[in-house]
């Protein structure tokens, strides 16, 4: 069966400078793929290459079977590849509303406010003037409302209080339910062990762990993060 | 050479272009460096060669033309200086409103020129006045122009390599950061356009000697655009770049004018290129290839020294919130709040996203001002006090998200930091000054596990966010703040590295004796390190206590119940 996203023996980073190196991962339609390790071993790179804001210098990403690694980062979203980035992610000067209504959307955002209480509170507030979660919080939503297949999230808890990580978690299960595929690049344990279905371990910009969730153990992923 | 291998009238042109090149120079420091685009560099250019036409006229003599010459290039230095200073006044970035107000001003300057007939011959100029010195301008003047050419080119190259030129730079890049770390920035920036008028107005003294005519067009809008372009062509950021586009563009019109019917229409396509291809214009063209052949070889890491101690200790004691509100718009941020932190130890600051943590320190840097109510250190109020004041105040600022000059290498960050709260003028004109190296922060770098390599020469912009972290917890402390606010230092850290962090935070704690304020959502984090913890919901103080009655408090487990990485 072809697998939503295949990444295959991919290498790239800044310029020329490599920061990954000959990755291979696959996610299937419904399955969370928990990418982990330390600072700097190449996260953002690998969430950067697969959404297109960088370009690989060998190697391949599949959509579908469908070869999409060397298109811009605007087709891919056309394609259904969605990204919440680590930072700079909501356009300060708009208000919430505008922030959620940018773009082709596949559901109202009404469903999340019940989850996160505080964007209701803040439709006609600028972005800008919210708290760093709170902007963090408006971007995870705008990245479920999406119409996307492939979401891909950086780091989507930092900065975010404890509870509403667990309704990210949430949220994130019912995207998959419904047969989206979810790359989450994160440190939080707690968060990824809560929903990955496989594990991608990464050191030094190569893969160092590829197993289904269930075929891991904390201690494992701990080791790994240690490194 | 170029009278005697090409003849008096081409030394004659490219003295003329050089005179340009020279104003161009200005631009190109104040623009590659401070980001700050000026766009009415003719005004200087133009006032300096009327005055200098007038002063020629009267027929003074060399030696009181010179001085007149030095007092008006000090007076245009001081009124750029005010005029930068006050429009840059109470903000973090430059905007395109400077620019604006810079191209208004000379429009008006061109207008009074070609008005002012008495003063300025209105739209005839002046003319008639003999040249600098009764030098011969088809001969001795080209020597005259290449002499300013070199003094302008050492100074600037010179500035290059002191610490100055990273204060400088670091305004272009982060200025919101600069602040935080001590630094004025719109003195900074004040001075930056002082010395690019003051280079403007010397080439326009030598253009004035060199044409023997100033009319309103020397003071026009006209020309500070021809000077942009020619900085822009040539390569803002390289010291000769201006010269090399004045040259080029200049000698090329002259050859084309003539000959080819289209040549503004080239003139234009190639500007628009080179700002496509080529940001760094010409000049950065020339380099790349010169080190293709060349490579830069990387020199040893020069040793560090001890720094001198902090200007001031700062401020030391509670930090108290007397019933501080802050309304941002309709929106209200900060609600009756009030509270008295100890005068040292650990204080954590936690509640859910939005409750107003990051304002509350905000409005404690002078990031946010207060709509009502006192903040006091000590015994003294510093609720008014704009950032830069903050670390004079003895307080450091770690931001949410990690705040460094990313343009800049790990090396280059630090040695800003070093001077903050330390260095005074005439250290930011010493090279030694970005040796200077402080206990706490060799004691930080000591530690194998921090992430920061100071060999590394790239920027720090593609440094993972972790990093960040660290780098921007060590530029900090550098200055030894009695008063550390730290906003969410362990986002975005694995679990050795969080570990690695809070040892960091209480070792600096107990090396200062001073107090911490860490915002921070890991409850085990909170728990290891808290002698005191505020909890806020909804912009006001719900408890304030010690972490284990706070996480009794029925109230707090209401609204916020933490959790773990």
């Amino acid at each position: 069966m072809t697998a939503l996203l295949e990444i295959d023996m991919l290498t790239g980073g800044y310029r020329d400078t490599n920061v990954l190196f000959n990755v291979s991962a696959r996610v299937d339609a419904g399955s969370v793929l928990g990418v982990f390790g330390r600072n700097g071993v190449g996260k953002t790179t690998l969430a950067r290459l697969v959404q297109g804001s960088l370009i690989a210098n060998k190697g391949d990403i599949r959509l579908e079977g469908r070869p999409v690694g060397a298109l811009p980062a605007h087709v891919r979203r056309e394609r259904g590849i969605g990204y919440m980035p680590q930072t700079s992610m909501v356009f300060d000067d708009l208000t919430v509303r505008e922030n959620l209504n940018l773009g082709r959307n596949r559901e109202a955002p009404d469903r999340y406010f019940e989850r996160f209480p505080r964007l209701a509170e803040r439709l006609d507030q600028p972005a800008g003037t919210m708290s760093g979660g709170e902007r963090k919080i408006l971007a995870f939503a705008r990245a479920m409302i999406e119409d996307t297949r492939l979401i891909v999230l950086d780091e989507p808890s930092e900065g975010v209080q404890p509870e509403n990580i667990e309704h990210m978690a949430e949220c994130l299960k019912d995207r998959a339910e419904a047969g989206a595929a979810i790359v989450l690049c994160e440190q939080n344990l707690t968060f990824l062990t809560r929903i990955s279905s496989w594990y991608l371990g990464l050191d030094a910009g190569s893969v160092v762990l590829d197993k289904p969730a269930a075929e891991v153990s904390v201690v494992e992923l701990r080791s790994i993060l240690s490194l | 050479m170029i009278p005697e291998l090409f003849g008096d009238f081409l030394a004659y042109q490219i003295g003329l272009y050089l005179i340009y090149g020279i104003a161009a120079q200005g631009i190109g420091f104040l623009w590659g460096k401070t980001g700050v685009l000026p766009l009415g560099q003719a005004l200087f250019f133009g006032i300096a060669a009327y005055l200098t036409a007038i002063t020629l006229r009267a027929g003074n003599g060399l030696v009181l033309d010179l001085f007149l010459a030095a007092a008006v290039l000090i007076a245009i230095s001081v009124f750029a200086f005010a005029l930068a200073a006050l429009i840059f006044r109470g903000r973090n970035e430059s905007g395109p409103y400077f620019s604006l107000i810079t191209l208004a001003l000379v429009m008006i300057g061109e207008q009074i020129a070609g008005t002012a007939t008495d003063l300025t011959g209105g739209f005839n100029g002046m003319s008639g006045y003999p040249s600098l010195g009764n030098i011969d301008l088809f001969d001795g003047y080209y020597y005259v122009i290449v002499a300013a050419t070199v003094v302008v080119s050492l100074l600037l190259f010179v500035l290059n390599r002191l610490p100055a030129n990273l204060v400088a730079r670091a305004v272009a890049d982060n200025e919101p950061r600069l602040q935080l770390l001590g630094f004025p920035t719109h003195v900074v920036k004040g001075a930056a356009f002082a010395l690019s008028a003051a280079i403007a107005a010397l080439a326009g003294g030598l253009f004035a000697s060199h044409q023997g005519i100033v009319t309103p067009t020397s003071m026009g809008f006209g020309l500070s655009a021809e000077l942009v372009i020619l900085t822009a062509v040539g390569g803002r950021i390289h010291v000769l770049g201006p010269l090399i586009g004045a040259v080029i563009v200049g000698w090329a019109s002259a050859e084309l004018r003539d000959s080819f019917p289209y040549w503004e229409l080239c003139m234009a396509v190639a500007f628009i290129l080179v700002v496509l291809k080529a940001p760094g214009g010409i000049a950065e063209l020339l380099e790349t290839a010169y080190r293709h052949i060349w490579p830069e070889r990387v020199g040893r890491q020069p040793g560090y020294i001890a720094a001198p101690p902090t200007k001031s200790a700062g401020l030391t004691g509670p930090l108290r919130f007397e019933d501080v509100h802050l309304k941002i718009g309709v929106v209200r941020i900060l609600n009756r709040v009030s509270f008295e932190t100890p005068a040292k130890g650990i204080v954590s600051v936690i509640g859910p996203n939005g409750a107003g943590k990051t304002s509350t320190l905000n409005t404690v840097t002078g990031n946010l001002r207060v709509t009502s109510g006192k903040i006091v250190l000590g015994e003294h109020a510093i609720d008014s006090r704009p950032p830069y004041m903050a670390l004079h105040s003895g307080i450091g600022r770690k931001l949410q998200v990690p705040s460094v000059f990313f343009s800049m290498s790990v090396s280059e960050n630090l040695a800003i930091a070093m001077m903050a709260n330390r260095a005074r003028l005439v250290d930011l004109f010493r090279p030694s000054t970005c040796q200077w190296r402080s206990r706490s922060l060799s004691g930080m770098l000591a530690h194998s596990s921090v992430p920061l390599h100071e060999g590394i020469v790239q920027p720090v912009e593609h440094l993972p966010q972790g990093h960040r972290q660290f780098l921007e917890f060590a530029m900090t402390i550098a200055a030894e703040p009695q008063v550390l606010l730290l906003d969410e230092p362990c986002a975005g850290l694995s679990s050795d590295e969080t570990a690695l962090m809070t040892n960091l935070v209480r070792e600096y704690q107990a090396d200062t004796g001073g107090l911490v304020i860490v915002i921070e959502h890991d409850m085990s984090i909170v728990e290891a390190i808290s002698d005191k913890v505020i909890v806020m919901h909804l912009g006001q103080v719900l408890a304030f206590d010690t972490f284990e009655k706070v996480r009794s408090n029925p109230d707090v487990q209401a609204v916020y119940a933490g959790g773990t990485k």
